[in-house]
């Protein structure tokens, strides 16, 4: 089993579908919502999309993007940020300078995540697929794996998965293209996604390459099917 | 108890029908049942917020088990053809519930292998409602069928009527999105026979040279000879062709259609065409597409196991010893001779088992030649099928108990007790012969003995009495099961198999440690899947081994090798049978007291043969 990342999406409309899977999801534009309270409060500016390495954030999606693993354009850590100020005990304790700090030293370019990885969860497949499954890692924290960083027991069962699950950030939109292994949204979509392509002919040939990767069946079976190794 | 509250995702703007994974409450917390993942009701609320799920009006689930994976099924209100799309609840009854709100039609199906049923007979039934109804409304018929697809893209004969009924200027395009939802091979197929069958006037030419036609021509008893052996296979075909294709019924194909009969070459063209419906076309096309491959050598199982098929197939291919045959196959210019001699069914009997089955019969051919039954069995679709004479019960007189037949032909789907021979032959197929069928409208109590294996296909679970009874107001009612039939007809569709089923495969289960209960096994040991063989390793491991022994006995069982981590994932995805604890070359698997009942009916029904299975 190979890891890929995964990314929510709202895809109520044919459209916006497209351009989410064409052009890449956009940062959410709520002013209002959480990851922008929580990105503010890590001084994370401009506004960031998400995806998370074998691992979906929500417990239930609507749509879903499934990107291959190298991640061109953007930045990594191995706990969801947010958790940060949220529920990843000890560090939502911690002052906001220290927080700050806590991620940048746990921040990496994303092109290196193949290289970091091997470091964390590492390539041995039974590491891999307790990984995906959402186990607590064997280290006690990030710190015990690149050492000579801020140490901090993230990584111990008494959190859970959101604080040892590779976070990919990206500002603007999150690439897609070729990267794109698999996507899926509510069965309903499909005829409409069909309709669309026969309504925009001078658009077919690109569209149609887009349902080669089209996965039938919604977010939660994508995933299960992933965790399986039925779906690459 | 575990109630649905709502359902993951959204229904898309403009859709009609969609289809989404339940979000379960068991009053700990809300779970989705297929990635197993808990979260609180703020959270889920939170997400409805999002657009990533919907909450509805809660629906319980008495008998909910991990490994059900319910489903909610919703159509918009208002939407053209959303009538077409509703559920027919009364066919599914427990386990299905409408939870509708003021904009769409919403259905809970508590498993997810009997909405599979649902869509895929759902989606025969809207082809079948074009075939018959829209085939001269050709943007209505291309709009439901496009929209049908929501039920699953793969569906060859969706896609095959939505391409044909597509306007010309945009048929190319909607054959290339056709070519990209269906993927599987055998659907690509059908796909490609389905649309061939839409969109032309095909014929299909036998031709006979020497013996019977020698000089030219043919004698009128040749001649008479040789269409009623057409007829005889017709009534083999019919059966055949709504086997392969469920939106036909065997008696919605009709008789081969002799379009030309050229004396003096002594050829037989047959013709697809028909004054009737398309439907009429479409099933004349498949009943000749199954035909030439038959002629070809190609006979599908069901074919090749029908001794009187293959008699009348050889003697239409070899009337004398002098005569020889080609055919020109749909579609092609040139003809092809046929060389093979016909496969007759001449193996020994080795075993005969009575059994006294509960059925229901789906299905009477040509002539009241064949009948089909549909028996309680493994939820695969047709698998649970039966055939058999109705004029031989293989002694060369007539079963018993078919006056019924000769008297009405309003019996379809009503449920039956038969007795009947299986034959277990020397080439390792199996024959069934009817000896006796007692329809439950006439005689509201009896029992039956044997009840099909719900664990090892082929195979029946024997040694206890069933009484099953159909009582005033249309309510039949056995000892683990009972369901109201659906009125006016008093008749059970054969989707209420699924309830029967269901119920059936608990009640062999509860069976497994019965020392009055014994199975007899299929003709052929059945070849394990990948978690039947952790199951039989870890029955004969005592139920309970870390993975590395759980390896080892696989290996030496099946001759396999295996990597701990794809036995792991495997035995993961069947949590109500196997227990996984741990994890990498630490983890411990176990069989959970319903994985040990599979595992003890697998063995005793002849599924522990360790026969080695093909190479994955």
């Amino acid at each position: 089993m190979g890891l890929v990342w995964f990314h929510a999406f709202r895809g109520r409309s044919i459209p916006e579908v497209f351009t989410v899977l064409k052009e890449g999801p956009e940062p959410n534009p709520l002013p209002t919502c959480k990851t922008k309270m929580n990105e503010a409060a890590l001084g994370i500016d401009p506004p960031q999309v998400y995806a998370y390495l074998g691992r979906t954030y929500e417990e239930c999606l609507d749509a879903c993007l499934m990107l291959s693993l190298p991640a061109p354009g953007g930045q990594v850590s191995p706990f969801d940020t947010g958790g940060l100020v949220g529920h990843i005990g000890p560090v939502n304790g911690w002052d906001v300078d220290d927080r700050k700090i806590f991620l940048l030293e746990y921040t990496w370019p994303s092109d290196e995540i193949e290289d970091l990885v091997e470091a964390y969860p590492t390539l041995d497949q039974p590491a891999v697929n307790a990984y995906v499954q959402g186990a607590a890692p064997a280290h006690a924290g990030p710190h015990l794996v690149w050492t000579g960083r801020t140490p901090a027991e993230i990584w111990l069962p008494a959190n859970e998965w959101p604080a040892w699950t590779w976070e990919l950030r990206c500002a603007g939109r999150l690439p897609t293209g070729e990267r794109i292994a698999r996507w899926t949204g509510a069965p309903g979509m499909y005829p409409l996604l069909v309709e669309y392509i026969e309504n925009n002919p001078d658009r077919a040939d690109d569209l149609i390459e887009l349902l080669d990767t089209y996965f039938e069946g919604g977010a939660s079976d994508l995933h299960a099917a992933y965790v399986r190794g039925e779906v690459a | 108890m575990s109630r649905v509250v709502g359902y993951e995702g959204t229904l898309p703007e403009g859709a009609v029908a969609s289809w989404q994974t339940a979000i379960l409450d068991d009053g700990q917390s809300l779970f989705n049942p297929v990635t197993h993942r808990r979260f609180s009701q703020a959270r889920f609320d939170a997400l409805v917020e999002e657009g990533h799920a919907t909450p509805i009006r809660a629906v319980s689930l008495p008998r909910f088990r991990p490994h059900d994976q319910p489903v909610v099924y919703i159509v918009a209100k208002g939407a053209a053809d959303c009538a077409q799309f509703r559920v027919n609840t009364s066919k599914y009854g427990p386990y299905v519930e409408g939870v509708h709100s003021s904009d769409s039609y919403r259905w809970v199906f508590a498993k997810r292998s009997i909405f599979d049923v649902f869509r895929e007979e759902k989606q025969d039934g809207l082809v079948a409602h074009i075939l018959a109804d829209l085939d001269e409304d050709a943007p209505a018929a291309a709009a439901l069928a496009r929209a049908g697809l929501a039920l699953g893209r793969g569906h060859a004969a969706l896609n095959a009527v939505w391409v044909h009924f597509t306007a010309e200027d945009r048929r190319s395009l909607a054959r290339r999105l056709a070519d990209a939802g269906v993927t599987a091979p055998a659907a690509k197929l059908r796909f490609q026979t389905l649309l061939a069958s839409l969109s032309a006037d095909h014929k299909y030419k036998i031709k006979f040279d020497g013996g019977i036609a020698e000089g030219g021509g043919l004698d009128i008893d040749a001649a008479a000879d040789t269409l009623g052996t057409l007829r005889e296979l017709h009534s083999s075909l019919a059966p055949e062709v709504a086997c392969q294709f469920g939106f036909l019924a065997a008696n919605q194909v009709p008789q081969l259609h002799l379009q030309e009969l050229l004396a003096a070459s002594a050829s037989l063209v047959f013709s697809v065409r028909s004054k009737g419906k398309l439907r009429d076309q479409v099933a004349r096309y498949l009943e000749l597409s199954i035909l030439e491959e038959c002629i070809a050598g190609q006979l599908p199982q069901r074919l090749a196991e029908d001794s009187s098929f293959c008699e009348s197939l050889d003697r239409l291919l070899h009337p004398s010893d002098q005569t020889t045959v080609e055919h020109t196959r749909l579609g092609a210019i040139d003809a092809v001779g046929v060389h093979r001699d016909v496969a007759i069914a001449t193996a020994e009997v080795v075993r005969t088992d009575s059994l006294r089955v509960f059925c229901f019969l789906i299905g009477i051919y040509q002539n009241s030649e064949r009948a089909e039954v549909m028996l309680a069995s493994p939820f695969r679709r047709r698998s649970g099928r039966v055939t058999f004479s109705l004029r031989d019960r293989g002694d060369g007189e007539r079963p018993e108990g078919l006056e019924l037949f000769d008297e009405s032909n309003d019996f379809l789907y009503r449920p039956f007790v038969v007795d009947m021979d299986r034959q277990i032959l020397d080439n390792g197929t199996e024959r069934y012969l009817l000896q006796d069928a007692v329809s439950l409208d006439q005689h509201p109590e009896t029992v039956f003995r044997a009840l099909p294996s719900s664990v090892v296909p082929g195979a029946f679970l024997i040694g206890r009495e069933y009484k099953v009874r159909l009582l005033p107001g249309r309510k039949l009612v056995m000892p683990f099961w009972q369901f109201e039939l659906e009125p006016p007809k008093k008749s059970l569709p054969t989707t209420d198999m699924a309830q029967f089923m269901a119920a059936a495969e608990v009640e062999e289960l509860e069976r497994a440690s019965d020392e009055r209960t014994s199975w007899l096994g299929p003709s052929r040991a059945p070849v394990p899947g990948a978690a039947d063989r952790c199951i039989v390793a870890l029955r004969h491991l005592g139920g309970s081994a870390v993975i590395g022994d759980v390896l080892d006995a696989m290996h030496d069982r099946y001759n396999m090798v295996l990597t701990s981590s794809n036995t792991l994932t495997v035995c993961k995805g069947v949590p109500s049978l196997v227990l996984v604890e741990g994890e990498g070359e630490d983890a411990r698997l176990s069989l959970t007291p319903h994985g040990a009942s599979h595992a003890s009916v697998y063995a005793r029904a002849g599924g522990d043969e360790g026969r080695t299975p093909p190479e994955e």
